[in-house]
């Protein structure tokens, strides 16, 4: 009877496996989160002159391409398309914050396409750390997703909306 | 007077074995006929052959790539082929690169991927590599690669 039992618990571990991580990964991906959207602080007021846009959304840790575990929220602006043989170039900028954490990190950076490359800031010091990332932009929904990474440790994930100014 | 000899031979068997594993990594080979057909896309600058270590197993390659490359003012652009055995697959990679850059796309029957990634170039002599760097793609892993480059 032991026996059985201890069969039956470990099925039972097997199958919740992949049920967690398809959950972890289903709630960054439907969790839209409009309180965030309104707790947005930016504005056409305080914008800065370069960008034409800002965006909101959520970064974390991007295991493999496929799995997305939310750590914290981002905010930014952008533009794009300074030039006209040059549409689809942009420059962002774009502030980190941890769940429960009120320390931010900035981003700065270009995007060309799919392609994005840029540096990390560090506000307390004068160092910084090289990024690269590719994404998406769907133009029907202002939904964005970029992949991103440094040139040691793990990749991480920003997707979010976007919002032109007016 | 033995003894010191001993753990002498003891600590220098020690401390050679993560230099002979780096050395001993697999050498990466291409099959010429495939990239043959690059060859006359342009006049090349050069040619590179390069792996993607298995992350379990350094000595070991996961891919192999080769091709050809074009210099330009701050950088330049490639075009090679690469294979993974294990996979059973194999296909074109293309892009361009700068001195710490590397942006492209890797190809096959399937499509298309866009990748980059963070490239070093080595000018010393200290290592069997010429190039070292981190790629990724918009989903699987971030591997690390190695290559070697001669020039024309």
């Amino acid at each position: 009877m032991k026996k059985i039992i201890i069969a039956i618990s470990i099925c039972v571990l097997l199958l919740i496996m992949p049920t967690t991580i398809s959950i972890s990964t289903k709630i960054i991906k439907t969790n839209k989160n409009q309180d965030f959207i309104k707790e947005n602080h930016f504005s056409n007021e305080n914008r800065p002159l370069w960008a034409q846009g800002n965006f909101t959304g959520y970064w974390g840790l991007n295991i493999v391409g496929e799995l997305y575990i939310p750590l914290g929220k981002i905010i930014g602006y952008y533009s794009i398309g300074y030039h006209s043989k040059l549409k689809r170039v942009g420059y962002f900028q774009v502030d980190f914050k941890e769940f429960d954490d009120d320390n931010v990190t900035r981003l700065k950076g270009f995007f060309w396409g799919d392609y994005m490359i840029g540096k990390q800031l560090y506000l307390d010091s004068e160092n910084t750390t090289a990024i690269a990332g590719l994404g998406r932009y769907n133009e029907t929904n202002s939904e964005f997703f970029w992949r991103v990474m440094a040139i040691k440790g793990p990749t991480y994930f920003m997707w979010g909306n976007s919002a032109k100014f007016n | 007077m033995n003894k010191k000899i001993f753990a002498f031979l003891v600590f220098v068997f020690i401390a050679s074995v993560p230099m002979v594993s780096s050395v001993n990594m697999q050498k990466p080979s291409i099959n010429a006929d495939e990239t043959s057909k690059l060859k006359n896309e342009v006049e090349w600058d050069g040619e590179f052959l390069g792996g993607i270590p298995k992350g379990d197993n350094e000595g070991e390659l996961a891919a192999v790539f080769g091709g050809y490359f074009k210099n330009r003012n701050r950088g330049g652009f490639f075009a090679g082929i690469w294979s993974n055995e294990d996979e059973n697959k194999q296909g074109e990679v293309r892009g361009i690169f700068g001195k710490h850059i590397i942006i492209g796309k890797i190809i096959n029957d399937q499509g298309s991927l866009p990748f980059i990634g963070f490239i070093k170039f080595n000018n010393n002599d200290d290592t069997e590599f010429d190039f070292i760097g981190r790629a990724m793609s918009i989903i699987g892993p971030a591997p690390y690669f190695v290559g070697t480059f001669s020039s024309y």
